[in-house]
Order: structure tokens, then C-alpha cells, then sequence
């Protein structure tokens, strides 16, 4: 896939010496208490990574309590209601808090610089979502030093979780919570599809992407259509708790199983959301270390896209003992057999990398954590085979046995290779590198404590220990089984401690680390400093460090694409996103105290819902609204010119439509939305195949008359058609848009109405949202509709603004071009609600 | 509202996934069919068996398999009618084989299914 080189560079040295004096100016990283304003991806995503690890060793904490409480039977070290509180906890962490935001972390951390971009597209969304996960998160964690920590588990199934048999705030902490944080991961995954698809170096097309690009591409895309679903759960679950409707309630025409179908068609891809990413960086360090291109490059990428797929089909696998019909269960358990093919394309591609290395596989620290993640992860795919046969899932159901074997996937699927990439890429952010004694010690450690810890709870499940319980008799022989996964727990911890040990000694935050110590073949290797790499070099090959070996130094004298600074702030190139060709230079926002106090009032507003502080909590609501709005209203800069980025290249400074990187994060938010508006149909039609009694016209009012939903969706055409109205009567360069600004105000009047109208509609057929399943479904309808229709006042509000001060016009206008986009899908979706809402009642009742 | 680029863009990616999106399809469909005719009991009997599901089934298997087969079989004019323009000579190989992979790879995924829905009784609990 290599092609040849042009002879000529792009540009030509030697360069002025103040260029590289501005470029630092203009990158620098704040000093003091700025810090906090700060957002190149170094500093965001060592601030990212450090959370998730100080997560993953809280988490790890509370495993060594729980492990000492089942050291041996008939325990009582820790009471039953805080070991439920604990294993919540520690579940909940380790997914939402250590491993999906770790693996975001590592998108921010690498991608500017294995795609030699200066940033990733939207810096401030990086850091907006980094902090709202901190402070967030530590309040989440916090709850179970005050007996407020949810019980439910990390899954949190009603009807345990409804407030008859969870009362207080304890699960509230968990819904709004983790709600909230699964925002802040969709707007990480926004920001990594448009980084990699949209800032590639030119030349870089898809065929000569590093695999681990594509994997965290297909992580992204896999966290845009997963998490939606768990983010409905979590709000029908409140809205039951808070409200009464009656969503899982099985008296009233819910279905405690709806819960379990959202949370796992989320729950299941989340598995492959860690591993894959990690899968992506192992396929980046076996060609390193084994000094040799990696074997069966796209079938590896085939592999990362056929296991995304597929792993949407899997969500049933950990509802086999519920009930669900036969032939329901081997659809799934036949996806879980197709899962494990791609897997076993990666692996066997690992294995022959390293047997057609140039020179013998080189056993470093990263290389034994690989060697360990292999060994490990492999007896993990072959326990998941085993317990995707349906049979065998009823014996091993809720037994120790599935203990064992999702934590041989998930720490050895994620958490080895995680290690592995501490080693490996330390010195890009560090002075120093990582030490090989002290990394050779943790890894041993951690290997034979995980196996010592696991491996016998495969025999504890078999011998009939149910999970999740906080202890259990003595006389039953687990006792020594158990005895031991505790002294394994121990030298697990033992050998995270060296690691940290080992950071304290030498991990030294800041530039001039060695300079590519392990020969690798990526862009991450180049001379880096605040600004990334100095030029952005014009990519020919996989290995570009390896086929040109000067490389380095061309980019470093300046001598490849955009030496300097030309519009005088932070930019990059965007390029096309299959083939990478050069198509503007974007101007990037730098740092700002705004998107923090977005992030901060965010967390608030959620977490004081979560105790009940309405008033407060609306206040920080609608400061986390202003906060964003000062926020965006710094960004879509006025066009700067051409700009020269050399080898003859003029690039526009200013695009707009889908030739722009906000339009296609806009996008990507819509995919969001609507993956969303999926489950609410889903979870509607489910709930009427289970309670088909309660439905209208059998058991509830029937719908308005069907004058209110034609009025309904006639406002709704009218809204769109006003905002494709404000869009042709955008004004000229300089010019007030008085007439966009009232057509966007009657846009948003016909939106709100339509939304209005269809909910007293309801409300005048005396249909009682808390009287059953269906009635709740129905508002549910109105209330997300009303979400959407609210954040496209708050945009048309926005864009009438800049439209009044002159700052959207017919060529400055992505601000129109996105609310434009949104409104209609909010109308398109709306619509489609209206058909199921007043539609499916008629056709069936 | 889609230029060139993105249409480019968008109908290469739609391309190279073409096998993987057909195999969401069907099994969203297999799903929902099974999951609804057996709840109405259309075409049940007693002893859980629906001939017209699995039937259903799989026609839907045979056309949802063909239509991606078909269209990698001639890759660079389904490419070209998606995206609306020929692809890059150093990215055809590599979009058009890894669309054949997946092709390959959904189109077995599917065939597992299916060999459910000959082998089991459509539409009995089955304990």
C-alpha cells in the first residue's frame, strides 16, 4: 500500500526561525491556576488518563474489601447493605469510570499525534467532556463512603431498582449520574469519528490508517449507537422512580425485562467498545516490537468492523434464563458463535506479525503484557463460546463461572494491553521512560495474581456459588477456592503498586522524551512538542518512520505541510475522509474557562436533581446553558483568507455544509438521536407485544382526534419550512439579518406549538401517564420530543443572535447550517412519533 | 444539501459496509418476525412449529445474503453509483476486498441464523 514519494518536499528549508517561536506562543500550555482552562490533547488527555486511573485504583479498592469478606464462609467484615453498595460501585467504576473513559483518553492522548494533526477537531469539546466525567465522577464514587452508593448492582435491573424496593437516593445517584456521564462519552466519540475521519495527514487514506485509528473509529461509532439505548433506560427508569409512569411495572403493562433488553443491547457492544480499541493498540505494538509490518492488515481491519457489527446481536446472550423462546435465543447464540470469528482473525494476525518478524520478537514490558493479554484473553473468548451455548448458559447462569470469564475478557481484553501502553508510549508525554525492572515486576505480579485470583472462580461457579452474594456458608467447600482468588487479588494489587511506584520515580510530565526508543513505524514517534508535530508530513505508507527514514527531520526543519502559523492561531489541516486530500485549514479554538463551567454546572445540575435541590439544580441548568452558549459564541470564526500550506497548496480558512467538519459532527449528534428515538419504538412496540391489554382502545383512552396530530404535524412542515426560508434570506457579508432572525423566531414558535398541541391533546382524553404502560409510552412520546424541540430553540435562539449582530450571513453561516440540520431532523423524527403514537392505537385496536 | 465530497465520502463508507449492514437488517428482521408472529400466533401450531416463519425466514435470509453479494461481486460500479464517482486507484483494492471480507463474513453470520430457524421449533418456549 505504499506509494512513491514526491521528490520534492512541500516546502522548502531552511525556515524562518520565528515561525517556530509563534507556533509555541500560540500552543502553549497555560500556566498556574489556567491550567484548568487548558486544552491541547497532552494535557486534557493526561489529565483523562490520570482520572481513569485513579477510578480504576478506587475500583480495585473495594475489590480487596470484597475479596477479604468472601476470604472464607460465614464472613461478616463488611455488612450485607455496604457489600452491595461496594460491588455497585465497583462494577459501575470500572465500566463507566475507568475503562470506556480510559480508552477515550487514549483517543485524545494519541490520535493529534498518530495522525499528526495539531488537535483533535473540537478541542474544547475534549476538555468540556473530560471535566464534566471528573467532577462527576467523583461525586458518583464518593456516595459510598455515606451510605448513599446505589445497591442494584452495576446492571441496576427493576423491579429491584424501582423505588418500592430501592427507596432513597441511593439508585437515583447511579441513573442521573451515569446518565450524565454517558453524555460526556458521546461527546468524546463525536469528537474522535470527525478527528479521524476529518484530520488525517494528507495522503494518510483509509488503506494506510494505523489499525489503531480505525479501531477507535469503530469504538466511537459503536458508542453513538449503544449508548442511547442505556441513556432511554436510565431515563424511563428516573421518570418510573421520580413520576410513577409505569414503564417496568408489570401490574400496570411495563415489563421489568424492557429494562434488560435497552441496558444489554448497550451492555453487550460495551465489551467490545473496551476491547477494541485495545485490540487496535496491541496491532500497534507487535510490529514494533517484532521491527515487521503488521500481517493481514485488512482482514485485521475486517475483523474490527465485522466484531462492532456483530456485537449488536449478542445483547440477549445475558438474558438467556428469562424466558425468552427458543429459537429468540439462538439468533444470538448464533451471532455469539460469529463474534468469535473476527477475534480469532486478530489473534492468529498477532501471532503470525510476531512469528515473520525481521528480527526475534523483542520481549519488552509492553511485549509480556501483550504475551499475557493474548493468553489470557483467549481463555475468556473460549469461556464466552462456552456460555453463548445456550444449555450451558443455564447451568453457569449468575455462578461464579461468569465472574471468572468476563473478567478474563475485560482485564485481559482491555486492561493488559492498557499497561502494555503505558510502557510503550510513555515517552511521548514523559521525560523519561517507564522502568524495564520495575515494569517486568508488575507485570509478573499482575499475571499471576489475575490467574490466581480467576481462574479457580471458574471451579467456585461450577461447585454452585451463586454471584453477588456477600457471603456464604462454610461447609459448602468454597472456602479454600475462595481463600485463594483472595491472595490473588492481593498480588494483583501488589503489582499495580509497582506500577505506580514506578510512575512516581519516573514519569516525568512534559516534552523531550527519547525520540521513537522502540523504532516504530507510526507518526506518534515524530519530534513532537506543545504544538504537535512542527509541519504535517505528506504520508505515503503504513510505516511511514520506517520507509522514509528522514523523515523525522524533514518534519522537524519544517520542510512537509503547514510550517507555521498562517491565520495567526491554533488550526490544522482537514482533509477528505477517505483519501485524505488537503480541503481547508480549520482555526481551532485555544483555551477558555467556558467549556469548564459548562462541564461544572452540568454536573451539578444533575447531581443536585439526584438529591431533590429542583430550584438549584434548574439554576445550574440553565448556567450550564449560558455557559455554552458564551462557549460557541467565541467559535465560527470570520474566513481568514487562503492560506499557503505549501507544496503549492492554497487552502480556504473558512467552509461551511458538509464540506465542514461541524456538519459532520452534527451528523453524528443526529445518528445519536435517533439511534435514541430507535429504542423509545422499540421499547413501544415491546411493551405492547407484553400488555397488549392495557393498550387503546382495550384498556386505555384512545387517541385525540386525529385533527390534533394533523394540526400537530402541519406546525411542524411549517417550522421547517421557516428555517429553510431564514436560510435563503441570509444576509450579505456585514449585514444584519433581521429577516433570518423573525423567520427563526416563527420556526420556533411552530415547533413549540406542535409539541404542545400534541401532548393537550392527550391530556384532554383524560389518557393518565401513571395509569398504565401505554399511557406512559404515549408521553414519553411528547417528552422527547420536547427535548429535541428545546435544544433546537436554544440553537435558533443562538443563531438569531449572531444573525442580529451581524455575525451569520450567506457565507459565515454554520451556525444557521447546524441548527438547520437539527431542526429537521427534530421535525422528521416528531413526525414519525406522531404516525406510531396516533397511528399504531388505530391499526390495532 | 450533500456535495460531492461528502456523497463521496458517505457512499464509500455505505460500500465497505454493505455486508455488515445487510446482517443488521436480517437480523433485526429474523427478530421481529419471530418475535411477533409468535406473539400473535400467526402461523403457529401447537406443537410450537410456524411454517410460514420459517419461511419467512428464510426468503428473507436468501434475499438479504444476495443483495450484498451481488453488489461487492461487481464492486467498482456499486461503488461508483453510491458514491457517484470511481474510486482512487490506491484505495480500490483495499475498500473493494475488505467489502468482500465483510461480505463474506456477515453472509456466514447469517447462515448460522438461519440454520436456527430449520433446525428449532419456531416458535416453542423449548423448556
Amino acid at each position: 500500500m505504499a506509494a512513491s514519494y514526491p521528490d520534492e518536499r512541500p516546502n522548502q528549508g531552511p525556515r524562518p526561525e520565528a515561525e517556530l517561536a509563534e507556533l509555541k506562543r500560540i500552543w502553549a500550555t497555560p500556566g498556574g491556576w489556567r491550567i484548568f482552562t487548558a486544552v491541547n490533547n497532552t494535557v486534557v488527555g493526561t489529565l483523562y488518563m490520570g482520572a481513569a486511573f485513579l477510578f480504576f485504583v478506587l475500583a480495585g479498592i473495594l475489590a480487596l474489601v470484597m475479596r477479604t469478606q468472601l476470604a472464607v464462609g460465614d464472613n461478616e467484615l463488611v455488612s450485607q447493605n455496604l457489600y452491595n453498595q461496594l460491588f455497585t460501585v465497583h462494577g459501575t467504576t470500572m465500566m463507566f469510570l475507568f475503562a470506556v473513559p480510559a480508552v477515550e483518553a487514549l483517543g485524545v492522548l494519541l490520535l493529534p499525534q498518530m495522525l499528526a494533526a495539531r488537535d483533535l477537531p473540537f478541542p474544547r469539546l475534549s476538555a468540556f467532556a473530560i471535566w464534566a466525567y471528573i467532577i462527576g465522577g467523583l461525586v458518583f464514587f464518593s456516595t459510598v463512603f455515606y451510605d448513599l452508593a446505589p445497591k442494584g448492582g452495576w446492571f441496576m435491573y427493576p423491579p429491584l431498582t424501582l423505588s418500592e424496593y430501592s427507596p432513597g437516593d441511593n439508585a437515583d445517584f447511579w441513573l442521573l449520574g451515569i446518565g450524565f456521564i454517558e453524555i460526556s462519552a458521546i461527546a468524546g466519540a463525536i469528537e474522535i469519528i470527525v478527528g479521524v475521519l476529518r484530520t488525517r495527514p494528507p495522503g494518510m487514506s483509509l488503506a494506510r490508517m494505523p489499525i489503531f485509528a480505525w479501531s477507535m473509529l469503530i469504538f466511537a461509532g459503536m458508542i453513538v449507537f449503544a449508548f442511547p439505548a442505556v441513556i432511554l433506560a436510565t431515563m424511563l427508569l428516573e421518570v418510573e422512580r421520580a413520576f410513577g409512569w409505569p414503564f417496568f411495572t408489570a401490574s400496570l403493562g411495563g415489563d421489568s425485562l424492557l429494562w434488560q433488553h435497552l441496558f444489554w443491547f448497550f451492555g453487550h457492544p460495551e465489551v467490545y467498545i473496551i476491547f477494541l480499541p485495545a485490540a487496535g493498540l496491541v496491532s500497534m505494538m507487535i510490529p514494533t516490537m517484532a521491527q515487521t509490518p503488521l500481517v493481514a492488515y485488512r482482514l485485521i481491519v475486517v475483523a474490527l468492523i465485522g466484531t462492532g457489527f456483530f456485537s449488536f446481536g449478542l445483547w440477549v446472550h445475558h438474558m438467556f434464563t428469562t424466558g425468552i423462546p427458543g429459537l429468540s435465543l439462538a439468533f444470538f447464540s448464533a451471532a455469539s458463535m460469529a463474534v468469535a470469528i473476527p477475534s480469532g482473525i486478530q489473534v492468529f494476525a498477532w501471532i503470525a506479525t510476531m512469528a515473520a518478524g525481521r528480527e526475534r520478537f523483542r520481549i519488552t514490558v509492553p511485549s509480556l503484557f501483550i504475551l499475557g493479554f493474548i493468553f489470557i484473553f483467549v481463555l475468556g473468548g473460549l469461556t464466552g463460546v462456552m456460555v453463548a451455548v445456550v444449555p450451558f448458559n443455564f447451568q453457569a447462569h449468575d455462578s461464579y463461572f461468569i465472574v471468572a470469564h468476563f473478567h478474563y475478557v475485560l482485564v485481559g481484553g482491555m486492561v493488559f494491553p492498557l499497561f502494555a501502553t503505558f510502557y510503550y508510549w510513555a515517552p511521548l508525554i514523559s521525560r523519561n521512560m517507564l522502568s524495564e525492572r520495575l515494569g517486568r515486576w508488575a507485570f509478573w505480579l499482575m499475571f499471576l495474581g489475575f490467574n490466581t485470583t480467576f481462574f479457580p472462580m471458574h471451579f467456585t461457579g461450577l461447585s454452585g456459588m451463586p454471584r453477588r452474594v456477600w457471603t456464604y456458608p462454610s461447609n459448602l467447600g468454597w472456602d479454600l477456592l475462595n481463600t485463594i482468588s483472595t491472595v490473588g487479588a492481593f498480588v494483583i494489587a501488589a503489582g499495580v503498586l509497582v506500577f505506580i511506584i514506578d510512575l512516581a520515580r519516573n514519569f516525568r510530565f512534559g516534552e523531550g522524551g527519547p525520540e521513537n526508543p522502540w523504532n516504530a513505524g507510526t507518526l506518534e514517534f515524530l519530534p513532537n512538542d506543545v504544538y504537535s508535530t512542527r509541519s504535517i508530513p505528506h504520508v505515503t505508507s503504513r510505516e511511514p518512520l520506517w520507509d522514509q527514514p528522514n523523515l523525522a527531520r524533514e518534519v522537524e526543519q519544517g520542510l512537509h505541510y503547514l510550517p507555521n502559523a498562517p491565520t495567526g492561531g491554533r488550526e490544522t489541516i482537514v482533509t477528505s475522509p477517505i483519501e485524505a486530500t488537503p480541503q481547508y485549514v480549520i482555526q481551532m479554538p485555544g483555551p477558555s474557562w467556558t467549556h469548564l463551567a459548562a462541564a461544572a454546572f452540568t454536573a451539578a445540575f444533575f447531581l443536585l436533581l439526584t438529591i431533590k435541590q429542583v430550584e438549584i439544580a434548574l439554576t445550574c441548568g440553565l448556567l450550564a446553558i449560558v455557559s455554552c452558549i458564551v462557549w460557541s459564541w467565541q467559535l465560527d470564526r470570520p474566513d481568514a483568507g487562503e492560506v499557503d500550506i505549501g507544496g503549492g497548496i492554497r487552502l480556504p480558512t473558512y467552509v461551511s455544509g458538509p464540506m465542514s467538519h461541524s456538519w459532520w459532527a452534527m451528523v453524528i449528534l443526529m445518528l445519536v438521536a435517533a439511534a435514541l428515538y430507535i429504542s423509545y419504538f422499540f421499547s413501544y412496540l415491546y411493551l405492547w407485544t407484553v400488555s397488549p391489554a392495557v393498550w387503546a382502545y382495550a384498556g386505555s383512552p384512545g387517541p385525540p382526534a386525529l385533527i390534533v396530530p394533523l394540526s400537530a404535524a402541519g406546525l411542524l412542515l411549517v417550522s421547517a419550512g421557516l428555517v429553510w426560508l431564514a436560510g435563503k434570506a441570509l444576509p450579505s457579508a456585514g449585514q444584519i439579518g433581521w429577516q433570518s432572525a423573525l423567520l427563526l423566531l416563527g420556526a420556533g414558535a411552530a415547533l413549540i406549538g406542535a409539541i404542545v398541541l400534541e401532548v393537550l391533546g392527550h391530556l384532554g382524553t383524560r389518557l393518565d401517564p401513571a395509569a398504565s404502560a401505554y399511557g406512559a409510552m404515549v408521553y414519553m412520546a411528547g417528552v422527547l420530543a420536547g427535548q429535541a424541540g428545546f435544544a433546537c430553540v436554544i440553537m435558533m435562539a443562538f443563531a438569531m443572535g449572531r444573525a442580529l449582530t451581524g455575525q451569520l450571513n450567506a457565507v459565515r453561516r454554520v451556525t444557521y447550517d447546524n441548527c438547520a440540520l437539527f431542526t429537521y431532523y427534530t421535525v422528521v423524527q416528531t413526525l414519525i412519533g406522531l404516525l406510531l403514537i396516533h397511528g399504531f392505537p388505530r391499526l390495532v385496536g | 444539501m450533500i456535495d460531492i465530497n461528502a456523497r463521496y465520502a458517505i457512499g464509500t463508507l455505505i460500500f465497505l459496509l454493505l455486508g455488515p449492514i445487510a446482517w443488521g437488517l436480517h437480523f433485526g428482521v429474523l427478530y421481529g418476525m419471530q418475535s411477533s408472529l409468535c406473539a400473535l400466533e400467526i402461523g403457529s401450531s401447537a406443537d410450537g412449529h410456524n411454517g410460514l416463519l420459517t419461511t419467512l425466514i428464510l426468503a428473507t435470509t436468501l434475499a438479504l445474503m444476495a443483495v450484498p453479494v451481488l453488489a461487492v461481486w461487481n464492486g467498482r460500479a456499486t461503488h461508483g453509483w453510491l458514491a457517484g464517482a470511481p474510486m482512487a486507484s490506491d484505495s480500490a483494492a483495499f475498500v473493494i476486498g475488505a467489502a468482500r471480507a465483510l461480505t463474506a463474513l456477515s453472509a456466514l453470520a447469517m447462515a448460522y441464523s438461519a440454520l436456527a430457524a430449520v433446525l428449532l421449533p419456531a416458535c416453542a418456549q423449548m423448556r
